[in-house]
């Protein structure tokens, strides 16, 4: 028998249900499953406090805990003996477990009873193996610090946003083997998420937004922490039984929707990690994967690390004082031979958006921009374009300082790349863009009603 | 004290007789409680008895704590949806397996590990997990229903559950 929790760390990634046995006073005992245990210290642990309970009158009355562990690898079981110490309902571990059990709870439209009041703290005083020819702990594949260096020193070569965070995502597939991720950037609202990149979905998705507090990606924008959901089957199961409990004792709980996260039809398990820099959220990188338990807590803290390096990379890429002087493109010449019947394009002022032949295509700056692009196309018959100017443009009133307008380029690009074939933009430098238009145009900006 | 033949209806029979997850606890003489696996759970023909089965080697500090304490507990939980049960439990005799509990912990090991492979357990994490119901000496704790408690996650986990009319 042992104490130190280290050798059996993986049973606490919130795969498979844990169980705990409490005694009251006088010496009834209780058992029942567990929302969520987590690994403090080597010899702690911290079990969720959601409800007031047995288990939670037991530990005040009498304080020793018997905890059933399962290791999700190898299916080994542990028993181990506690005793509780405190209550913990803010700080460090507090908002670690609340975190998860929000994203949880939005996923599920549960936010208001699925709350976590605390997190109870327990000392393992000994854990035991409870099979006799226990296999030896099979640990997951973990990615070693020389492949964060790698998939870092990758990143870096980058001056580029698109090609940055391609090279991230497609990255995150060769180096830990995660083939469907996306990022997402905050939107100048402060309150909501748009993708501007995703690798391994047959949609790009480009433009989709998520808001804050909205799903597992929308909760780590709010909150500014990791999220991991090692075993999605059992969040929901378990968030689907509390909704039914509460319906059958309070017609007072009123439920959304559950929202459906964009990405995999039935993904097993998602991590969700804060892309920060200059202490400012800029966005999410979100990763998901058909395997249960795909992101143990070694990987959780290594995409951390690369969603850090990350946030620092893009603001030097917004950083148009580096703009290249002159065209990396050789071909200067105007590809283009415009056919066919015109292309209806509309502009919306009313938000700026854009639809051609009636297909949605941006909104926002990025609409506004293509509006100013294709303007200054049939006026001047102009293709080549740089950054700097789109910000010195006073039809287009964009702030002098930095404001995304590359992300917002990357996003227009790809949009165009999803829904209008015949207008392309194509980067030829730091700072420049070209813009080909393969086809007449009817442009027209319209006051008000949205079609 | 409730009446204990009306605390198991049939439907709580048949749920707990069938493809279940199960806790069991006990408590020693310093209310140090410990807690296993069950591998089965049987209900006598009138209602009154339950018998569930546990390993030698996973349980048997607990068994001699449930005969020492006179006390058990109990969880029964569907995997796939988590609707649970608690039953506390006394007058608790180690009692010998026979033929039909032999066939029954056969039928539910078959049965529990295709439920988990439902909620995202692999056929070998499963087989693992109840290994040592395949391999190792059984033993069977009787016991009588003392109390029912509904257990599914909630805020109504807890509350007892009212009597079949």
């Amino acid at each position: 028998m042992s104490n130190s929790l280290g050798p059996i760390k993986y049973c606490f990634e919130g795969v498979l249900p844990s169980g705990i046995a409490t005694c009251s006073a006088d010496g009834i005992p209780n058992v029942t499953y567990l929302s969520q245990v987590q690994l403090i210290d080597d010899t702690h642990v911290g079990l969720s406090y959601q409800f007031f309970n047995k288990t939670k009158t037991n530990i005040t009355e009498n304080p020793q805990a018997s905890l059933l562990l399962i290791d999700p690898f190898s299916g080994t079981q542990y028993r181990l003996q506690l005793r509780y110490e405190r209550t913990e309902t803010s700080g460090e571990n507090f908002e670690k477990l609340k975190v998860k059990l929000d994203a949880v709870a939005s996923m599920s439209g549960m936010s208001k009873i699925f709350k976590l009041k605390g997190v109870d703290i327990y000392l393992v005083s000994r854990w035991e193996c409870m099979e006799e020819n226990a296999s030896s702990l099979s640990a997951p594949t973990t990615a070693s610090f020389s492949e964060l260096n790698e998939i870092t020193q990758r990143i870096s070569q980058c001056d580029q946003l698109a090609p940055l965070l391609d090279t991230a995502l497609s990255q995150l597939e060769h180096r830990f083997g995660y083939t469907h991720s996306m990022i997402l950037f905050m939107n100048p609202d402060g309150k909501s998420l748009y993708t501007i990149a995703s690798h391994g979905y047959t949609q790009h998705g480009a433009g989709a937004e998520v808001r804050f507090g909205e799903g597992i990606i929308g909760t780590v924008a709010e909150q500014r922490k990791a999220v991991k959901i090692s075993n999605m089957k059992r969040e929901n199961i378990m968030a689907d039984a509390i909704k039914q409990q509460a319906n059958k004792i309070s017609s007072d709980y009123v439920f959304k929707q559950r929202i459906e996260l964009p990405g995999l039809k039935n993904p097993k398990s998602q991590l969700a990690v804060p892309i920060e820099a200059k202490n400012s959220l800029l966005g999410v990188l979100f990763i998901e994967s058909e395997e249960v338990a795909s992101f143990n807590s070694d990987i959780q803290e290594l995409i951390s690390s690369i969603a850090n390096h990350l946030g620092t990379a893009i603001l030097l890429c917004d950083d148009e004082t580096q703009e290249s002087s002159t065209s990396e493109s050789s071909n200067q010449e105007i590809k283009h031979s415009p056919s066919g019947n015109p292309l209806k394009v509309r502009f919306y002022l009313a938000d700026k958006s854009i639809f051609i032949d009636n297909d949605y295509i941006i909104k926002g700056v990025a609409g506004a921009i293509l509006n100013r692009l294709l303007s200054i196309h049939l006026e001047q018959g102009r293709i080549e374009f740089t950054n700097r100017e789109l910000r010195l443009d006073p039809e287009l009133s964009l702030p002098e300082i930095a404001d995304n307008l590359e992300a917002r380029l990357v996003l227009l690009q790809r949009r165009l790349e999803d829904r209008c074939h015949a207008i392309t933009m194509v980067k030829t430098g730091r700072g420049r863009f070209r813009l080909d238009v393969n086809c007449e145009l009817d442009l027209m900006s319209v006051a008000a009603n949205l079609p | 004290m409730s009446n204990p033949n009306y605390l198991i209806d049939q439907g709580l029979l048949e749920f707990l007789e069938s493809d279940i997850a199960i806790l069991v606890a006990t408590r020693d003489s310093s209310n140090q409680p410990i807690i296993s696996r069950g591998f089965g759970i049987r209900v006598s023909d009138d209602c009154t008895q339950l018998t569930v089965f546990l390993t030698d080697i996973q349980s048997r500090q607990l068994i001699h704590d449930a005969l020492q304490s006179d006390h058990l507990a109990v969880n029964a939980a569907n995997v796939t949806n988590y609707e649970s049960y608690q039953i506390k439990g006394r007058h608790v005799q180690q009692v010998e397996l026979n033929r039909k509990d032999e066939r029954h912990i056969s039928k539910y090991l078959r049965g529990i590990q295709e439920q988990m492979m439902l909620v995202g357990v692999s056929p070998e994490q499963a087989a693992t997990i109840f290994q040592s119901a395949e391999s190792q000496k059984l033993l069977a704790l009787q016991f009588t229903a003392h109390e029912v408690f509904h257990q599914t996650p909630g805020p109504g986990a807890g509350k007892s559950r009212p009597q079949p009319e």
